[in-house]
């Protein structure tokens, strides 16, 4: 019975150095939980680099030399019902450089709350198709500082965004994942009062770009593992690009694209135990550094509120 | 049942999601309000000049009379302009009215914030300089740090108050009315000063020395400077302000003064203030040989030479070399020496906690790369204090020349201290200390201290009822740099000393100018 708990569940972190992406890793992949699951996580994950794209030009800076950014992220699920279930994460982030006099900084970042809707599921021969939705927001749980990047852990806007998800799984265990969404973005306000980007601003706002994001997936899935590996992709749909040598900004074009490893793995000896794993590559950037992240983390799935005999299967 | 209620939840938060997306990404910006001077100041024409001789250095034509066919040719052109004014037009008139001063401190600022970021190191570990003689190629020319941009926002404003000065001994020497004062039909489209003279054109004036400064200072940006020039002499003409006469007169004018200022300006001594090997190792010993046991050193990695090593041998506005020498701080403390490790503690406490209140001020004040400089931040707080008092153009000209002629000579004195006493910097003492952005020159003393006790004294004179705050502003911009953890308190107040002392030389010349 866990055993098929864990693969309706399957909350798999995959995590990218910051909070959203995690959450949105978390939330929209192709899995779902039934009513009353209830799914604790916690993640430990860093992310490195040394060079970084200054617009589309890629280069290192040794007054950085190597950047880090270390984080702790707990994540909460739950099944409200079979179809919808809803997502809550934060990260503490730690951001720091081997070389250059810059202040490095660390704290809680953003609370990020997604809601998943299971809108069609689709029985085939050999196969299923499940197609989901899901919307969310985000705002800053702390009063970090934005505009001090790299080293500032998070942008300090209020995001909200949407997304649709195809779920296609051959009953041999082969699963394939399309996701796609829209995060709107709001302004920011900074400390200083007149910054120049791509001119000259006389204001304390900044606007952040929003972000046309999405994932490709292909991976294997039974009652013992989970592996996958995906393609992703995070567009600015606005934004500047950081000038020749100048410092980056949060309104900057921040465009990534990565390749990622993802493993789950169910722990035999405890009910609804499971390890996480996962790497990941940026390969292509602008206004962006070029990190290698690892994540690992440990989840539990359990019932608080039901009896255990409530399992019926939604599949 | 369950499938609809599920959707409305989906419709609702896509809905959400839309009204947020409706969200603006526009950027509330601060601008001044327009205003309307109240002084003509009719002895203007007597004030003294700072580089001029007096307005009888600069030689003008007398106006055609009002009655000539000449004249009104001039105004039959405008009226049948008037009559076919577009949209556009409108735009450019509203653009330049109130203070055209005002509109090229904010052109020079803008274009300060746009060159001041320091050059790329090279693959082999040097630096490339910009080249005024090739300004297009990387590193664009010039770098407008702030020793750079207190030097032209000071000429800019010391060309445009003598230009100014000028103009005012023309305009009540041949008190020749605006076009709209005629009586012939031609429509004000801006409010116009009763009284004054528009002959030579003041706008003129502004327009044209803004161009012939700004485009030796920032060369690649010569056609849109000139394109702004154009604009506001065409928004003058056409509200009815000046004539096509008044506008040649106030070229005419122009162009002399900015002959006499860029005189000056080529030959103030920067083109040498980079400095070179010899001199810069020759400061770190001459500094040890006075005592230092820890000489400067760039933090930066490839280590970066001191940005304008001999900026402190510029000439002055001022003071003569001999009050600089004079007004150079007092020796910092010993390396190690209690008050030394005192003030290194107090750095270290701020630098292990970089949030709040404190971290709001050093970023408020922090003015560091591709921003207007310290300097241009205080000809921003200038211009506020200028529209509330809805000075004319001449008095905003004082204004700004004199702040900018403290200001860029309180840079120099500045400078002048940094490389005599060759200073560490807190975080070269202690590398555990990390900054909000470390400036590659000494730290002894504090530029942001001294520019700023320059400009406050400055400012508290000419605003009086302000004193109070710009001294405020000038204390907070001196802590904000022991708050970001790239100055000792010593450093900020011997600089907050130095500038006071360099402004009040400025306070003496505004006293002793005839504008009183």
């Amino acid at each position: 019975m866990i055993r098929r708990i864990f693969n309706r569940t399957a909350a798999l972190l995959c995590l990218l150095g910051a909070g959203q992406t995690t959450i949105a890793q978390t939330a929209f992949d192709g899995f779902t939980m039934s009513k009353g699951e209830l799914c604790l996580v916690a993640t430990y994950g860093e992310s490195k680099w040394t060079e970084y794209w200054e617009g589309k030009r890629l280069r290192e800076n040794l007054n950085i030399g190597e950047f880090k950014s270390t984080n702790f992220m707990p994540m909460l699920g739950y099944g409200i019902t079979d179809r919808i279930s809803v997502f809550a994460t934060a990260a503490y982030i730690s951001n720091s450089s081997d070389k250059g006099t810059m202040q490095h900084l660390k704290g809680w970042q953003d609370l990020n709350m997604e809601t998943k809707i299971q809108l069609s599921k689709t029985a085939f021969k050999n196969s299923k198709l499940s197609t989901f939705a899901t919307v969310g927001f985000s705002v800053p749980l702390t009063s970090y500082i934005p505009d001090f990047l790299p080293y500032s852990i998070g942008l300090g806007s209020k995001t909200a965004q949407a997304r649709l998800i195809g779920h296609w799984k051959h009953n041999n265990g082969i699963f394939t994942t399309l996701q796609t969404g829209y995060i709107t973005r709001s302004k920011i306000e900074v400390d200083r009062e007149t910054y120049y980007t791509d001119q000259q601003y006389y204001s304390k706002e900044m606007a952040i770009p929003d972000v046309w994001d999405g994932s490709i997936r292909a991976g294997f899935d039974n009652k013992n593992i989970r592996a996958g590996i995906q393609y992703n992709w995070s567009f600015c749909t606005s934004g500047s690009d950081m000038r020749r040598n100048d410092m980056p900004y949060p309104s900057n074009r921040m465009n990534r694209e990565s390749i990622s490893l993802t493993a789950l793995v169910w722990m035999p000896w405890v009910k609804g135990l499971a390890i996480q794993g996962m790497a990941d590559q940026t390969i292509a950037g602008r206004n962006m550094g070029k990190a290698f992240s690892w994540m690992g983390g440990i989840q539990y799935v359990f019932k608080p509120f039901q009896k255990k005999t409530n399992e019926a299967s939604k599949n | 049942m369950k499938q609809a209620k599920t959707n409305k939840i989906f419709i609702g938060g896509i809905l959400a999601l839309g009204m947020l997306a409706g969200c603006s990404k526009d950027i509330d910006q601060r601008s001044l309000p327009a205003f309307e001077p109240t002084a003509t100041e009719a002895n203007g024409g007597n004030w003294k000049t700072i580089l001029l001789a007096g307005p009888a250095d600069i030689i003008i034509p007398a106006p055609e009379a009002a009655g000539s066919a000449a004249y009104q040719a001039e105004l039959t052109s405008i009226a049948t302009r008037q009559q076919s004014i577009t949209d556009t037009d409108k735009r450019i008139i509203e653009k330049w009215k109130s203070s055209g001063i005002i509109r090229w401190n904010e052109i020079a600022r803008q274009l300060v914030a746009t060159y001041n970021i320091p050059p790329e190191a090279n693959p082999d570990g040097t630096y490339p300089a910009p080249n005024p003689n090739n300004p297009g190629a990387y590193p664009k020319f010039p770098f407008a740090n702030p020793p750079y941009a207190s030097r032209a926002y000071a000429y800019l404003h010391v060309a445009m108050y003598d230009a100014l000065v000028t103009t005012w001994k023309y305009k009540f020497t041949h008190n020749r009315m605006s076009p709209a004062a005629q009586g012939t039909g031609i429509k004000a489209l801006e409010p116009i000063q009763e009284g004054l003279p528009s002959y030579p054109s003041e706008d003129a004036v502004v327009a044209q020395v803004g161009y012939r400064l700004l485009k030796v200072m920032f060369p690649n940006d010569t056609t849109w400077l000139q394109e702004q020039s154009n604009e506001q002499k065409m928004a003058k003409q056409l509200s009815g302000v000046a004539s096509p006469s008044d506008i040649a007169a106030g070229e005419l004018i122009a162009n002399q003064v900015a002959e006499k200022v860029l005189a000056r300006y080529r030959t103030d001594g920067m083109g040498q203030a980079a400095g070179n090997p010899n001199l810069w190792d020759e400061l770190k010993q001459d500094a040890m040989a006075r005592g230092l046991t820890l000489p400067w050193e760039s933090m930066e990695t490839p280590k970066r030479p001191m940005m304008l090593a001999m900026f402190g041998n510029v000439k002055q506005f001022l003071i003569t070399t001999a009050q600089r020498d004079s007004l150079r701080p007092e020796p910092p403390p010993a390396i190690g020496s209690p008050e030394f490790n005192e003030a290194l503690a107090e750095v270290k406490r701020y630098s292990n906690n970089p949030s709040g209140e404190v971290w709001r001020i050093a970023q408020l004040w922090s003015d560091g790369a591709a921003t207007y400089t310290p300097p241009g931040h205080w000809n921003e707080i200038a211009c506020n204090s200028i529209v509330k008092n809805k000075f004319n153009e001449l008095r905003t000209a004082r204004t700004l020349a004199l702040m900018n002629m403290a200001v860029f000579d309180a840079g120099i004195s500045c400078w002048d201290a940094k490389a005599y006493y060759f200073y560490p910097r807190p975080s070269q003492a202690d590398p555990s200390i990390k900054t909000i952005g470390l400036p590659n020159f000494p730290s002894y003393t504090s530029g942001h201290s001294t520019f700023s006790g320059a400009a406050s004294t400055v400012l508290g004179y000419i605003f009086p009822d302000e004193k109070a705050e710009f001294e405020r502003m000038s204390l907070e911009a001196a802590e904000s740099r022991i708050y970001g953890a790239i100055h000792y308190r010593f450093d900020s107040e011997a600089g907050t000393r130095c500038g006071n002392a360099i402004g009040s030389f400025a306070v003496k010349k505004g006293m002793a100018d005839g504008s009183n």
